[in-house]
């Protein structure tokens, strides 16, 4: 059996080569700790959130840490039982139209996901038009549009606007990222928050999750 | 007064400004790119015609009467890439270029660079950058624009000088051997995972490698032959995959290879410009015993007073926040400089925040009241 | 310019990028094909005259070439 104190340390310390040994283990031996493990490796992306807000790790190691979720993910996935346990609830995330730029957003998914949110995904380039009827579709509302473009600003003001048209403001919580954020665009755009660290979007959608909650 | 009146002038504001010296009004860069492109009534797709693109920089340099230019239109070659594919391409609407990202070398390939870099450059990285079907043809199209192009360049960077009697912001860039890898041969994934996947011994002899072949031979032809009548520095070097580094991997992966060159610049009298994307001042501790004199920043997002206040051994170019040049009104603008001019103080050149390169980032009419206002403010 | 890679090339031909021989048969395809100054028949480019009896060096350009244009 693996040791998921050991795991969720070595994801932690981005340590790949132990992260992966333990998983295909735990798969070896049939999967049953899979649950566990995926949550060892959340609590991991937790330190890391941790060591990324203390200065430790950089943008570069979040990226890292992103592809060792994903892969993690990929070898426990058949034995994952999906459902089950609260999660933090559901969200979109994207970066916004005319912009190509998803590193940042990537980062920030792997975190949220870590967290327990459901991310919906919706890429790249996304016009404000996907947004607004994914909320509807799926009954979202909480939304993260990514952008590093100038012209992002622009398109994240479209996407509120859109948003508020759709009758769907006053009922969703809004928080834009990226290098061009900053207090006076969150204001310029409509949106509830902003963030340029990975960590403060994750904590604030957490403040958002369990007051929708409450 | 004439170009060269005008060049001899502006001349010494840049050269008062690195050295800290009083100027009596406040130097002003140009960090626009392609929004000019848009204030002239035209979209991306101008940068397919040269004649257009030297009527739009006329234009520009006669409306707003910079002081000195980082770039004339001469920052994306549309012609010379496009033919062998390219990894920018101008999106639907005209109005942005959009970059593909590209890994044109493998996390295997440090050993086969260090073994043979004229090899995997021609087999591996450009069969990488190129489209799957290019031709011969279409090598050779590309090969005539690209030097079409360069003619282009090297017409606009006399023009400047010699006709609107402006300074080109750098003669030489030239850039680490981790730049190499985070902006073009690894990518901003690829080079971040390569810190934790390649072993350290390997990247440490990729980069001692690649900067004894290509940086450090670039670094001493700039530095012998100094900082040449019409240009604004020595070298300029491109700060951008600081950004994805700890401070203990930039210590280990960058430091050592931009030290050098600082160094002897201090030594020679010479002068070094960053153009620093996102924030720097995580790494002050690595600049503060720079001499007074040498070095320049442009400053993206860190903030220009904290940043004096930091590192005041550092000349600053920047400051002008793009939201406010499109979003602001022209008084704020101008409060705005004022202020910069006022609390910076000496050893501050006015530039742009951003790279401006969309229509909404800037509005004209804030543009030129900022653009009067420096030819008229006494600092 | 070498007789046999001349025949043996065409504009429609992928690019060989075998090494060296690809870059040496590219860079004289290249450099036989670039447009002449039309006053002197020459090879120009950007003020520098190239030799295309000099088969080492056409490489050595394209290969500089190469080592630039994937900046871009």
């Amino acid at each position: 059996m693996v040791d998921m104190e050991k795991l969720a340390t070595s994801m932690g310390d981005l340590e790949e080569d132990d992260v992966n040994a333990a998983l295909r283990q735990v798969m070896d031996e049939g999967g049953s700790q899979a649950t566990e493990a995926m949550d060892a490796c959340q609590k991991g992306m937790n330190i890391i959130g941790e060591r990324f807000e203390s200065g430790e790790y950089f943008v570069g190691d979040l990226i890292y840490a992103g592809e060792l979720m994903t892969g993690a993910v990929d070898i426990l996935k058949d034995a994952l039982v999906s459902g089950g346990g609260a999660g933090a609830g559901k969200m979109i995330l994207c970066t916004v139209k005319d912009d190509l730029h998803d590193i940042g957003k990537n980062i920030v998914k792997a975190m949220l996901e870590a967290n327990g949110f459901e991310v919906i995904d919706l890429g790249i380039d996304t016009p404000a038009e996907t947004i607004v009827e994914t909320m509807k579709e799926q009954d979202v509302h909480i939304v993260a549009l990514s952008g590093v473009l100038t012209l992002a600003l622009d398109s994240m003001k479209s996407t509120v606007a859109a948003i508020t048209a759709a009758g769907l403001r006053d009922s969703a919580k809004i928080i834009i990222g990226g290098a061009p954020t900053n207090e006076e665009a969150c204001q310029m755009v409509g949106a509830d928050a902003w963030a340029q660290n990975p960590q403060k979007t994750v904590n604030t959608c957490r403040d958002w999750a369990a007051a929708f909650a409450a | 007064m004439d170009a060269k009146q005008k060049l001899a002038e502006r001349t010494e504001l840049f050269n008062n400004a690195y050295a800290f010296k009083h100027n009596k009004r406040i130097p002003h860069l140009s960090n626009f790119f392609t929004w000019q492109i848009f204030d002239a009534g035209y979209d991306m797709n101008a940068l397919y015609d040269y004649d257009i693109m030297e009527k739009i920089d006329d234009e520009f340099n006669e409306r707003y009467q910079f002081d000195c230019y980082i770039d004339l239109l001469t920052r994306n070659p549309m012609r010379a890439t496009q033919p062998l594919g390219g990894t920018h391409r101008i999106s639907d609407n005209g109005e942005a270029i959009e970059v593909m990202d590209h890994v044109l070398m493998e996390q295997t390939e440090y050993q086969a660079f260090i073994d043979d870099s004229d090899a995997l450059y021609w087999s591996k990285v450009f069969k990488r950058y190129c489209k799957p079907e290019a031709t011969l043809d279409d090598l050779t199209e590309s090969v005539q624009e690209f030097f079409e192009f360069g003619e282009f360049a090297t017409k606009m960077v006399s023009k400047c000088m010699n006709e609107y009697g402006a300074l080109n912001y750098y003669s030489v860039m030239t850039i680490t051997p981790f730049e190499h890898l985070f902006n073009y041969l690894r990518g901003i994934k690829g080079s971040s995972s390569d810190l934790r996947r390649v072993d350290e011994g390997l990247m440490l002899e990729f980069m001692d490698y690649f900067n004894d072949k290509y940086t450090k031979p670039n670094i001493k032809m700039a530095l012998d032959r100094g900082t040449l009548p019409g240009f604004a520095s020595t070298i300029t070097t491109g700060f951008l995959g600081h950004t994805v580094l700890s401070t203990k991997q930039f210590e280990k992966f960058y430091w050592p290879y931009l030290k050098p060159t600082i160094d002897e610049c201090a030594k020679r009298g010479e002068t070094v410009s960053i153009m620093c994307e996102a924030t720097m001042l995580r790494f002050a501790e690595f600049f503060e015993d720079v001499p007074k004199g040498v070095m320049m920043v442009l400053l993206e997002q860190d903030d220009p007073f904290e940043f004096r206040k930091r590192l005041p051994n550092v000349a600053i170019a920047g400051g002008m926040p793009a939201m406010m040049l499109g979003h602001s009104t022209p008084e704020e603008c101008v409060n705005y400089v004022k202020k910069l001019a006022d609390e910076i103080g000496d050893g501050f050149v006015l530039s742009q925040n951003k790279m401006m390169s969309f229509k909404n980032d800037c509005t004209r009419e804030n543009l030129l009241a900022v653009s009067d206002f420096v030819q008229e403010y006494q600092c | 310019m070498s007789e046999d890679k001349s025949i043996a090339l065409k504009g429609n031909d992928p690019i060989p990028f075998d090494y060296p021989n690809g870059i040496e048969a590219a860079a004289e395809y290249v450099f036989n094909h670039i447009t002449r100054d039309p006053e002197s028949g020459k090879i120009i480019l950007s003020g520098f005259e190239i030799d295309l009896s000099d088969t080492s060096n056409l490489a050595k350009t394209l290969g500089t070439y190469v080592q630039s244009i994937y900046w871009l």
